[in-house]
């Protein structure tokens, strides 16, 4: 699941960090056109950061839209959880049963784990292993 | 929650920065290749790059509160986070 509900998080920082531009250059960070750039037959879109992103297969293949590519942060921006540690049951920290965080929980290879949504959200992936089989957990 | 492994490799999946349509499109730091769910498949398709057309399988996973969660499961381990 990587519905993104953390748009209006993003949003408040984006108020932030923008908070005495323009409305309209508010405006235009949520909702202009990414820069797209065609160049010979790719087709690259360049984030914040001046990274540029080819994505001719996904135009062509897919037939994803370049407009509707968003945000472009770049890639540090959002930085995933690499090495993951976890609290067992009577382990400090571990939490109690009555609490009602939202998580995302999931058994692989015997080996149950639960994820906090509020960590996933500043984070949006943990780059995760149960034994010899690894997966990301994606919010 | 999704598989990182595809012929034998390993990918570390982050964010891209990216969103398409209010989904966040990924990358992996190994061959920068994007990766993306499209709507009406199941896992992430590579939209772009090394991987092109190849898909990361998807694992079961629940989306609920821990009270839940730990009450069906409670030998639960969980995330620890700074």
């Amino acid at each position: 699941m990587i519905k993104f509900f953390f748009i209006f998080g993003l949003g408040l920082f984006l108020f932030l960090v923008v908070g005495c531009s323009s409305a309209s250059e508010q405006e235009s960070l949520f909702g202009s056109d990414p820069n797209v750039q065609e160049d010979g037959d790719k087709i690259l879109i360049i984030d914040r950061t001046g990274k540029e992103w080819d994505i001719t297969h996904a135009v062509n293949v897919y037939g994803m839209n370049p407009d509707d590519f968003q945000f472009g942060l770049g890639p540090d921006a959002i930085r995933p959880i690499l090495n993951p540690q976890h609290t067992q049951p009577g382990d400090p920290g571990h939490p109690d049963g009555n609490q009602t965080f939202l998580v995302i929980g999931t058994t692989i290879n015997g080996d149950t784990r639960a994820y906090p949504i509020f960590v996933l959200k500043s984070h949006e992936i943990v780059d995760e292993q149960f034994g010899d089989t690894h997966v990301a957990v994606a919010y | 929650m999704y598989s990182r492994e595809i012929q034998g490799d390993l990918l570390t999946l982050s964010a891209s920065g990216w969103t398409y349509r209010n989904t966040f499109v990924l990358y992996d730091y190994e061959t920068e290749s994007l990766w993306y769910h499209l709507e009406g498949t199941d896992g992430l398709t590579c939209i772009s790059g090394t991987y092109a057309d190849q898909k990361l399988i998807e694992y079961a996973s629940a989306f609920t509160r821990w009270s839940t969660w730990v009450a069906e499961h409670p030998e639960s381990k969980f995330l620890k986070y700074p």
